[in-house]
Order: structure tokens, then sequence, then C-alpha cells
């Protein structure tokens, strides 16, 4: 059912505000909406301090900062606000977290540094390896320095134009060497005195032409030295590494539980600065108003009141017309029905003055699977699958379909019985008979539509009633026209059906008709002036969605055929192993669309069929202030 | 004679109105797919409306159904 809201608009002084917001904060169920201007010439919205407003956007910061190091760290962010609020100072919190931020970014910085060398030192090493043995003696003089250039091969009258340059600017006090690198690239050698180095480079950059980079640690030794010291690196680093790494794990030991606190004291903090957005404020009052589920009423008020020595008023008025599109819906059902919640949210919000259909559909839609499936093994296996599944899966969207494929499973074992299914036709040979009829028989097919069509009739029949009275308590003149028009029409055809079978005396044949014309009148009355043509096509298609439920026959017997296919396959082979495997296979695949072809007309007969009747939909989510979930 | 018109005239009600109801069914559900990448909150008219048009298939069911049954 659709829990009932109490609109309440709260007014009190300024000075217990921030008290206030920590109580409905810690209460957790008012929905909170924005105060209109026009209620109160006198109010406007609540000028926010700017301290708060500056404290909140540090306290934004620092959770960003916190999220970012358990991201580091590799923590869950934790997506609930579980435990109590701690009284941390701010100032000393965001004093503690720069100082481990600024170590932690430290360690991460010098870890990255140390993989990216471990990266590029063999490179390095490789290629002074290449340009060693073409060094000339001068080399490794001391003032001399070496540069490596990259030149394309087949260009050679730009090495010659390298060399001649390289000639002026170092007045000819110059060694080249070079040797080809692949099957593109040359790398010429330029050995000269150190003191030219920095006029040489200035050119290569002016005329664009890429160097060799060495790294800097290393740049201005010479390749010899150069080599020894990346060779050593290279042997160094997993010890440093390691290093690196033991010495973040011990961070994380020492500060995981003290950052896990300090994102749910902030993350608090954060979600409770969010009411600032919906107060107003006169001179010296603050007004904050929304909705609470009615049996939270006592509480609430008692809680509120205590908590301010009673300095606060708490207006309990209806609510406002101009809000009753925003009357925030809270479905409250028994634990069997509430796996089916989700599926009416997936359909479309139930609005507050919406019947809740969950209920309904927790009665139908494991009725019409079980109907559907209707196989004693099939259903087993579905059973015991969905206990395993429901084990590992405690909560959310997948939980509540194994416990909808669950409840299914149970009615598919008692259709199995009524049908005589196990495993198809397979039950047959092991003696089993079936209690009502047998789907595979030729003479079973009418009777079985039949009931399916009187299934669909009495859902309709239901669909229509609760439509009627929906319609009636909200006032809804048309609705309540056109669905009693439905039902009306509805009522006179099952009359007009039944004399014409002989069922009832023939007398009743005028009096249905006259019935079915009435609703029909009524429906188009509804409509308009398109009525008198749109009215009859309307009531058709009420026929329509009757025939529909025929479904729950035909896919039944689709379900039932395939399995006797698989029994009958397996049985041409000779050997019993290959029939098994073919047996184990087809009932598998059967098993597979049993579990997924049923679930999904069954859910449109509930969603096209069904719920068009009577629901409209629509509605706003519960969302009581202190249960908003902030991630930043 | 009349056994094999009538087993044609089953598979034709059946056949013709599940190419139907699959015709449909590809074009409102491509336009339904592309619908809900822009809105998520339209799933539940989405499937109403790719559900529509199987009543077609399930009518000529029914209509095989009596013709196999005389």
């Amino acid at each position: 059912m659709i829990s009932p809201m109490l609109f309440v608009r709260i007014i009190g002084p300024k000075t217990i505000l921030p008290s206030t917001v920590a109580n409905l904060y810690r209460l957790q169920c008012l929905h909170l909406t924005e105060v209109s201007q026009d209620q109160y010439s006198s109010v406007r919205k609540y000028q926010v301090p700017a301290e708060l407003v500056e404290q909140s956007s540090r306290e934004r910061k620092l959770l960003a900062e916190v999220n970012g190091l358990l991201e580091l760290f590799d923590l869950p962010i934790p997506e609930s606000r579980i435990g109590n609020q701690k009284d941390y100072s701010l100032d000393e919190m965001a004093e503690s977290l720069a100082q481990l931020s600024q170590q932690v970014r430290k360690l991460f910085a010098h870890k990255q540094k140390l993989a990216e060398e471990a990266d590029l030192l063999p490179v390095y090493a490789r290629k002074i390896e290449q340009i060693l043995p073409y060094l000339p003696a001068t080399a490794s003089l001391h003032g001399y320095a070496t540069i490596g250039l990259f030149v394309r091969q087949g260009h050679e009258h730009v090495s010659d134009l390298i060399h001649q340059e390289i000639n002026k600017l170092t007045e000819g006090e110059v060694d080249f060497s070079g040797f080809n690198l692949d099957k593109e690239t040359s790398v010429v050698l330029v050995i000269t005195k150190a003191s030219y180095i920095a006029r040489i480079e200035n050119w290569l950059r002016d005329e664009n032409i890429p160097q060799f980079e060495w790294p800097e640690e290393i740049g201005s030794e010479q390749p010899a030295t150069a080599l020894e010291l990346v060779r050593s690196r290279i042997q160094k680093l997993p010890a440093h590494l390691v290093e690196v790494d033991a010495a973040l794990e011990d961070i994380k030991q020492s500060y995981a539980q003290q950052l896990l606190d300090w994102q749910t004291e902030l993350a608090h903090r954060v979600d409770m600065f969010a009411i600032y957005a919906f107060i107003a404020e006169t001179g010296s009052l603050f007004v904050v108003q929304g909705w609470i589920s009615r049996d939270k009423h006592d509480e609430f008020e008692s809680e509120l009141l205590a908590g301010s020595n009673q300095q606060l008023i708490l207006e309990w008025m209806e609510t406002p017309e101009a809000l009753q599109s925003e009357i925030p819906v809270q479905m409250e059902n028994r634990p069997i029905a509430q796996p089916f919640e989700r599926l009416v949210r997936l359909y479309a919000n139930p609005r507050h003055d919406d019947i809740d259909p969950s209920g309904w559909m927790a009665l139908f839609l494991p009725l019409f699977f079980g109907m559907i499936l209707g196989d004693i093994a099939y259903g087993l296996v579905l059973f015991l699958a969905t206990l395993l599944l429901g084990k590992r899966m405690r909560s959310g969207f997948m939980a509540d379909i194994v416990k909808i494929l669950r409840m299914g499973s149970l009615w598919a074992i008692l259709f199995g019985f009524l049908f005589g299914e196990f495993l198809g036709t397979l039950g047959h040979s092991l003696g089993l008979r079936p209690i009502w009829l047998d789907r595979v028989e030729k003479e079973s097919l009418m009777p079985l539509m039949l009931v399916a069509i009187g299934i669909g009739a009495a859902h309709m029949t239901l669909g229509l009633i609760l439509g009627v009275w929906q319609a009636w308590t909200v006032k809804h003149r048309t609705h309540l026209l056109e669905r009693a028009g439905m039902l009306v029409g509805l009522i006179g055809i099952f009359f007009l059906v039944a004399a014409l079978a002989q069922l009832i005396p023939q007398v009743f044949t005028i009096p249905a008709v006259s019935v079915l014309v009435i609703g029909i009148a009524m429906l188009g009355y509804s409509i308009g002036k398109a009525g008198i043509i749109v009215g009859p096509i309307e009531f058709i298609g009420v026929l329509g969605n009757i025939l529909s439920y025929i479904r729950i026959a035909a896919v039944g017997l689709a379900s039932v055929y395939l399995a006797k296919v698989a029994n009958d396959l397996a049985g041409y082979f000779g050997s019993l192993v290959v029939g098994v495997i073919v047996a184990v296979l087809f009932h598998g695949l059967n098993l597979v669309i049993g579990a997924f072809s049923p679930s999904i007309h069954s859910l449109r007969l509930m969603y096209v069929e069904f719920f068009r009747k009577f629901y409209e939909g629509g509605g706003k989510t519960y969302h009581p202030y202190g249960l908003k979930e902030t991630k930043v | 004679m009349e056994i094999a018109l009538t087993a044609i005239g089953a598979g034709l009600a059946i056949g013709m109105t599940a190419i139907a109801t699959s015709i449909v069914q590809s074009k409102v559900g491509a336009a339904g797919v592309g619908a809900l990448v822009e809105k998520p909150e339209l799933m539940g008219p989405i499937i109403i409306l790719v559900a529509i048009p199987e009543t077609l298939v399930i009518l000529g069911f029914a209509v095989a159904a009596m013709i196999l049954l005389g």
C-alpha cells in the first residue's frame, strides 16, 4: 500500500536553526520541499551566512581529498552513512589530512617515477651500448661532450649540411662519428669541447633537428660512465619500489579506519548542508516544510519539540493545491510483495493517490508464470537455483527478480501436478497422470484457451473495479465514467456470452445487450464528441486485452512441446549416453527459455492489460532528508 | 486434401501474424532502445509499446487453434 503523507511546516527562531537542522537530519523522515515566496509576502529565501557557505565548501574539498586518498589506497568509498557523527574539528581534520595527503602523494609520485625509470632505463642502456663502439677517443677526454643527432637515411645532403654548420660553430674543433640505428634512421655523433655544446644545441633547436635524449641524472656524464650509472640504477630499482610500497602499506594500515571515519563524517556534513536550499526566512524566523509518513508523526513532533525546548511551531496541514503533484510516495508492503515494488517503479513511480499494485502483482505474476511453465521438474530446478542465488544476492534488483522467480517456481510445481508434466511428457512414461488436463492432448487445447480467457476476463474485471474505485476516491469524473463504462459493458458481454452458451436462460439476452450498449455509451460519453466512434473501438480494445490472456495457453504449449521434442529426440538415439546428453541439452535450453519467456509475458499482462485499467503513475519517490547519499 | 488445406490455413494464420508481429516489434524495439539511451525512465512505456503488437500473433494462434479443432 501507499503510505499516507502529512504536510508539515516548521517555524522557529533563527537562533535554533543549526540545532533544528541537526535534529531533522538525525530523524531522517522529512521529505523537503521549497517554501514558495507567494505563501507569505514577508518570507524570502534563506540567505546562508557566508561563513557557513565557506565551511561547507571546505568540507566538500576535504571530502573530495579523502575520497581521492581512499581510491589511491584501493579502499571502497562507503555508499551509506552508517555510523554516528563524531565531533571532529574541521581545522584539525584539514591539518591532519593535508599532512597525510602530502606524504602519500609524495610517495605515489616517487613510485610513479620509479615505474617510469623501470621502463626507460633499459632503453637508454641499449642506446648507449649501441653508441659506445662508434665513439672516438676524444669522447672520453676531460672537458669534451657528445651530442647524438637523428638523420633519416637517404637524406645524406642534410648530414653534410649539419657537418658544415657544426664545423663553423666549433671552429673546426669537432669529431664526427655515426651508425645506422635501424633501416630508416642514422645517428650522427658530434664530439666537441663542452664549451661549444650550448651553441650547438641552440642551433639544433632553431633548425628543429631532433637530438638523442639522455636522462637528466646522467645528462652531463661521459657515455661510458653514463652506462655504468644506468646499469647500477636498474639493479637498485626493485629494492626502491619495495621500500615505497612498504611505506604506502604502512600508511594504509595506520590511517584506513581514520580515513573511513573522516569520509563518513564529511559526507554527513555535506549532506546536511543540502537543507539550506529549502529554507525560507523572515527577519528573525526560519521556515522549512515538507512531508513525513503519517506513522512517524508522533515521534517526529515530540523529538523535534523536545530538541528545541518547545521553541518550534509545527503546523500540520493539508498539502497546498500548488504542491499536490509534488506529494512524495513511499510504498509499504508485506515482505512477500516488496520484491514487486521495484517492478511497479520500473513501469512508473506511483502517485500519492494511486492504488499500489505491488500486492496484486505478488498474487498474479507468479500465478501466470507458474501456469505458463507448469512443470514439476522445471519448477524444482528453478526453485533450487533461486534458493542458491538468493543466498548470494541479498538486496538489489537481481535479488528481487530471484525472489519473484522462486514464487513463480512454486506455482510451476503446482501446475506441473495439475497438468501431469515432469520434464514435459516424460512424466507420462513414469506413470504421472494429470489432475486437471493434459496439455499435449488435442482435446485440451480449447479448454486451456477458455480457462486463459476466463482468467483474462476476471483479471480485467478486477482491474476495472480498482480503476473505478481509484477514480471515485480522487473524484476524477472522466476516468470514473470511462472505467465504469468498460466495466458495465464487460458485465453485459459476460451475460450475453452466458446466455448464448445457454449457461443462463435465453431471457437474459436482451437485458445483456442493453447493459452492453449502456456501457459503451458511458465509455463514449467520457471521451467526448469523438466518443460515438472511439467508444466502441475502445471497448473492442478491452476485449482484445482479454483475448491477450490466451498467451498463457499458447506460450505454455510452446514450452511443453519443446520438452516433448527433447524427450522424443533423445529416444531416437540408440545409445543411452547420447540420448541423455541430448535430453539434458534440450531440457536445459527449454528451462532457460522457460524462466525468461513466461516472466516477460506475465509482466506484459500486468503492465499492458492490468495496470492500464487503474494505475496512473508519475509520482515522486519519498526521499527523506538525512538519507541522501552524496558523492563528491 | 481437406486436412492439408486445414493445416495450411492454420499455418498461415499463425505464420503471417508472427511475421507481422516481428516486423512491428523490430521497429518499435529499435526506436525504444534509442529512446532508452536518452531517457532511461521511459522503460515502462517502452515495454508496453514493444508488447502491444504481440496481440496479433496471439490472435493468430487462437484462429489457428479454431481452424485445427474445427
